[in-house]
């Protein structure tokens, strides 16, 4: 395992705040796990693969396999393309909010203040 | 004939409407589901009332029940996680809509891990699924809710999600037939996102038949949803009902199939059916997938980054739970998701957020899709041999409840025979092979090349002549 590894540390990157008993658990599971996936280590990869990666995707040999064009994927953009009717109104968006605020017809999602005054 | 097509038959020649098939249909439900646990909720008067006159189409009054990760508009979607109590979808998922214009009933919203994220439906804020074969054992994860359904009659088809295996290992061990489709063949509009370049939809039910029924309305193209290929959908249905095994090319790889990989029951009964599938014409040969030993790590690494971004989305100020006493807006979403998440999503989120994390990424995330790289050509390239892969789902039948929960690396090892597939964006049919001795179902998949689905259905249609599969009836 990676002795640099902290649950507690992780939990704060991932807005996530642990109870005592958890952090205790989670950091004996970690462990297990990390030591468990140390086994890529076997595998040599160069920087310049390594690079490759970011732009890895599972569909791009199919694109080939399948002797498809990437560009047919793409759609029209604009408020009467198909795939714009998913957009919410802002009602519908609302609705679902757990806590709204402002005038009616014009509420807003509210949240804490951000800005001191 | 699976329940699918008889009922179908059965509306066509008028000896049953789906108004009375409905109402016996949640008798059973209402008999049933406080033992299993596989409804979170049902739909039991909009179902009738869209009974009355249901929509034509090739699955007219047909029950459908779907998987809580699924929309369904005006109807509550949690992931069967409290962070998502209360929410209602405001668009059916294009899977669900494609489903209700063929005229499909929705019979209610069935129970799964929370976000799809284990393999014993155990990590679901609403308590387990249980299995119908064996009340004290697991139905399986994570769309364990499905399966249970489609075994126990308490609908006659549904829909799950595979990211890892969370369509075949419930199909499995509860013994129906399962499909995790192509990546790329079915639309994820709607439907909530575990690992978005794992995540796939597809249909469980009692056999090929059935389930090609399903998948025929489901699959193609969505201009919602890009990573959807405009490749044509095959003739599923027609596939499914003719079954052919003479000349089919069937690849065993042998990492799969390695001594103690599998208990002594499931071991004979996969070599049985190897047999059968001889029998009936198929042609066997050895096929290598040398990094097979990698899945498990390369999938826990690749899903839980991508889990860990799709889920920072819960925050509690949109939508969803929001905690209640909070300082600042930090504060809002620091404690929201730490009282909304269940153990496993945190773990998940954790160990995402870690293989991303700076100084790590490399070693562990670029590594992980290096591998997983290897992996999808390790698989292309033995399609260009064979037309499918016959291989074990699972190294077990059904565990107990309890059995796995404690320990979360012996839990994700359960994965092992399935993750490859999601990694690769290969499609796998997952279906029934005989019982163990405990009269537990064991199950089996074909593995097959890039949208071809079709030859997975006729594969497993020829199985089940050659050697159908007798669901014993339960106790339950």
């Amino acid at each position: 395992m990676d002795s640099s590894f902290s649950a507690s540390k992780i939990a704060k990157l991932a807005y996530l705040e642990l109870s005592e008993t958890e952090t205790k658990d989670f950091q004996k599971q970690f462990a297990a796990i990390l030591s468990y996936v140390d086994k890529l280590k076997d595998i040599p990869m160069t920087s310049e693969e390594a690079k490759k990666m970011g732009a890895f995707h599972i569909t791009t040999s199919f694109y080939e396999l399948m002797g498809l064009d990437a560009a047919l994927t793409l759609r029209e953009e604009g408020c009467d393309a198909p795939a714009t009717r998913l957009n919410l109104t802002n009602d519908e968006a609302l609705k679902n909010a757990p806590q709204t605020g402002g005038i009616p017809g014009e509420l807003l999602f509210e949240v804490p203040s951000i800005i001191e005054r | 004939m699976g329940r699918l097509v008889d009922l179908k038959k059965a509306y066509a020649d008028k000896k049953t409407s789906p108004r009375e098939t409905l109402l016996d249909l949640f008798k059973r439900i209402e008999k049933l589901n406080p033992k299993l646990n596989a409804y979170l909720e049902i739909f039991k008067e909009e179902a009738l009332k869209a009974s009355d006159n249901p929509r034509a189409g090739s699955l007219s009054g047909i029950p459908i029940g779907i998987k809580d990760m699924i929309s369904i508009e005006g109807h509550e979607l949690n992931a069967s996680s409290k962070i998502l109590k209360g929410y209602r979808a405001p668009r059916s998922a294009t899977v669900t809509e494609k489903l209700a214009n063929a005229g499909a009933i929705f019979t209610g919203r069935l129970n799964c891990d929370e976000f799809a994220m284990g393999s014993s439906n155990e990590n679901t804020s609403f308590g387990p699924v249980l299995n119908p074969n064996d009340l004290s054992r697991t139905a399986g994860g994570s769309s364990g809710g499905s399966a249970a359904a489609v075994r126990a009659d308490l609908c006659v088809g549904s829909l799950g999600t595979d990211t890892g295996g969370s369509i075949r290992l419930p199909a499995a061990f509860c013994g129906t037939v399962g499909l995790k489709p192509t990546y790329g063949r079915v639309s994820r509009s709607g439907v909530i996102a575990f690992a978005s370049s794992l995540d796939q939809v597809g249909p469980l039910a009692d056999d090929a038949q059935d389930t090609a029924e399903i998948f025929q309305v489901i699959a193609g193209r969505d201009e919602r949803d890009a990573t959807t290929l405009p490749v044509a959908t095959g003739d599923y249905v027609g596939a499914a009902k003719i079954g052919n095994l003479k000349g089919l090319k069937v690849g065993l790889p042998k990492e799969y199939f390695v001594k103690g990989g599998l208990s002594p029951d499931i071991e004979k009964l996969t070599q049985q059916s190897i047999e059968a599938l001889k029998k009936e014409g198929a042609v066997f040969s050895e096929v290598s997938l040398p990094h097979t030993d990698y899945g498990i790590a390369v999938y826990y690494l690749v899903a839980t980054a991508e889990a860990a971004s799709n889920l920072s989305r819960y925050d509690g100020i949109r939508y969803g739970k929001r905690a209640k006493d909070f300082k600042s807006m930090k504060d809002l979403i620091v404690k929201t998701r730490s009282e909304g998440f269940g153990a496993e999503v945190k773990r998940r989120i954790m160990l995402g957020t870690f293989a991303l994390s700076s100084g790590y990424f490399d070693a562990y995330y670029s590594k992980a899709q290096f591998v997983r790289s290897k992996i999808q050509q390790e698989f292309l390239d033995a399609f260009q041999k064979v037309d499918v892969i016959f291989a074990p789902v699972s190294p077990t039948t059904a565990f107990k409840i309890g059995e796995k929960s404690s320990d979360p690396l012996q839990m994700y090892l359960c994965d092992i025979y399935t993750v490859c597939v999601n990694l690769a964006g290969l499609p796998a049919l997952s279906f029934p092979i005989g019982d163990d001795a405990k009269g537990l179902p064991v199950g089996a998949q074909f593995i097959g090349a890039p949208f071809a689905e079709e030859t997975l259905f006729s594969a497993l249609a020829g199985f089940e002549k050659a050697a159908p599969y007798k669901r014993r009836s339960l106790e339950c």
